[in-house]
């Protein structure tokens, strides 16, 4: 079945309801954008190709002649609305993940009100329900998003549409690096072990290899790795948090990496401070506490998880007491 | 107790033994696992490699004697030395050639101007991506490396690759590499010499 046909089945599948909500990207309407893109028409047409009945002439003749490098009809409509589909989704994502996780890792009062009225309604099973759902969401668009870039291309000889998603990455909207799946696929593990819930078809680890990794299985059997481990400290990553460019990194790896202090937090990390892997300044104020995928370590490497918890803690004593030490030493004055 | 520094250092070294890039090999020092011996051999096709060398073998055996010309690949074997700081891998380590050198970027007493060993380091580097960099600056010189092109991605190979003749940090390399090429050759096979008898 070619992937029109599945994703148009999708959108008018069982979920119908729950997509209404939400935005997509436009395949049906931006394929037919590309189709009726004139400007290509006419320049094939006007390829002198029927003159030579060489397939490779052909071939060549026509890649010659027919690299409109950017299309004015095309291009007006088509990145725009696609960079607006991309953060709208991304947008909708974010903020229902964000949603989910709070309810599922809540603490405190709140917590304790949630669990109690846990009692009377079954709302467990429908966020695990709005978790697959989101992953298909995401999955669905981001694959659309990919093959319409890849028309795109094929259809003007150009490299646009490759340029388009670099352009994705560096405004942090590109579907299959957010942070936020990641912390969803922890979700979903960490529900599946703890209420038996239904068997994961999406997400699958492997912790104890060199290059510990979150599987993601995508449609026509694709598979998506996520690395665990820190690339400062080189093990797997503890008390992780995601920086805004969608770099992993343990709390404390990422604090003395931005030069401040593990209890003051990332926050404190100034403006200009750089991603250590891709050099992206400014990624540490809204870096994302990745709470589920913590709690998901937790569980399956006990002994680890411990070891690094004493050696934080000993840490943020260390450098707590250096602080204040110095801070009173500068009150007194000397 | 081991410290983050200790604990990555020792990570750097299983990864190093796990997977050896080509041409460089570093172990710490006995009971100092902030100091450690690297050695870096030459890359090949460059004046580094030290060509072939002719060796005759005279065999005598059975009244006849026939000598045999062999030919032998020797690399120039290249000694330093990095000394980690408990800052590490947050601050670079401080390398030095133990080995006589001669090149645009490496200074009189073995330092080694190398922008990420100063200015572009990050704690992502690793010891091998450290002795691998310095191997690549032995690689085709390119006295006017374009400034930045494609940061971070791009410039940072080929300004290992390059010696920056612009900024030396031995003038009389610098001379000789971007005016008599002839001679830099010279002198750098002379260098890989001496470094098949240095200890």
């Amino acid at each position: 079945m070619k992937f029109g046909e599945t994703f148009m089945e999708y959108l008018h599948g069982e979920q119908e309801g729950f997509l209404d909500k939400c935005s997509h990207v436009e395949y049906k309407r931006l394929k037919k954008v590309l189709k009726s893109c004139r400007v290509c028409r006419e320049s094939r047409d006007s390829c002198p190709s029927n003159e030579h009945d060489d397939d490779n002439g052909n071939a060549q003749l026509h890649h010659e002649f027919c690299q409109c490098e950017a299309c004015p009809l095309c291009d007006q409509m088509f990145f725009s609305e696609l960079m607006k589909e991309a953060s709208e989704i991304a947008g909708f994502f974010t903020s229902r993940v964000r949603h989910i996780l709070h309810l599922h890792i809540s603490t405190g009062m709140q917590g304790y009100l949630l669990r109690f009225r846990h009692c009377f309604t079954n709302d467990q099973q429908a966020m695990v329900q709005e978790g697959r759902m989101l992953i298909e969401y995401v999955t669905m668009n981001a694959i659309a998003m990919r093959k319409i870039l890849k028309k795109y291309d094929k259809v003007h000889s150009s490299v646009n549409g490759r340029k388009f998603k670099s352009k994705m990455q560096s405004e942090r909207i590109e579907l299959l690096q957010s942070p936020w799946l990641i912390e969803l696929g922890a979700f979903y593990m960490n529900f599946n072990e703890r209420d038996g819930g239904e068997s994961n078809k999406f997400f699958s680890y492997d912790l104890h290899s060199t290059q510990p990794v979150m599987t993601m299985m995508l449609p026509d059997s694709v598979k998506l790795e996520y690395n665990l481990s820190c690339a400062i400290c080189l093990e797997l990553v503890f008390n992780p948090y995601a920086l805004c460019c969608g770099h992993l990194f343990c709390k404390s790896c990422a604090c003395s990496a931005a030069s401040v202090m593990i209890f003051q937090g990332l926050k404190a990390a100034s403006p200009e401070s750089k991603c250590p892997v891709c050099r992206a300044a400014g990624v540490y104020g809204d870096a994302v506490h990745m709470l589920e995928l913590d709690l998901f370590l937790k569980k399956r490497c006990k002994e680890y998880w411990k070891e690094r918890l004493v050696a934080e803690r000993a840490e943020m004593v260390k450098q707590s007491k250096e602080y204040w030490d110095l801070q009173t030493k500068f009150m007194i004055g000397y | 107790m081991l410290t983050p520094a200790k604990k990555r250092l020792m990570r750097d070294f299983k990864r190093l033994h796990h997977d050896p890039p080509a041409g460089i090999s570093g172990a710490p020092y006995d009971n100092n696992i902030m100091l450690w011996h690297g050695v870096i051999f030459g890359p090949d096709d460059t004046p580094w490699d030290g060509g072939e060398q002719i060796l005759a073998l005279i065999f005598s055996a059975m009244m006849l004697t026939c000598c045999i010309r062999c030919y032998f690949k020797f690399s120039g074997t290249f000694k330093l030395t990095l000394q980690f700081t408990e800052d590490y891998p947050n601050k670079p380590p401080i390398v030095r050639f133990i080995s006589r050198m001669f090149h645009p970027n490496i200074y009189a007493d073995g330092s080694i101007c190398l922008d990420i060993l100063q200015n572009q380091w990050s704690p992502i580097y690793d010891i091998a991506a450290i002795l691998t960099s310095i191997q690549l600056l032995f690689c085709d010189p390119n006295p006017n490396p374009s400034p930045n092109a494609g940061f971070p991605f791009f410039s940072f190979q080929s300004m290992l690759s390059d010696p920056n003749a612009n900024s030396p940090a031995n003038s009389e390399a610098a001379l000789l590499f971007s005016e008599n090429k002839r001679e830099y050759n010279r002198r750098v096979r002379e260098i890989v010499e001496q470094s098949w008898t240095e200890d």
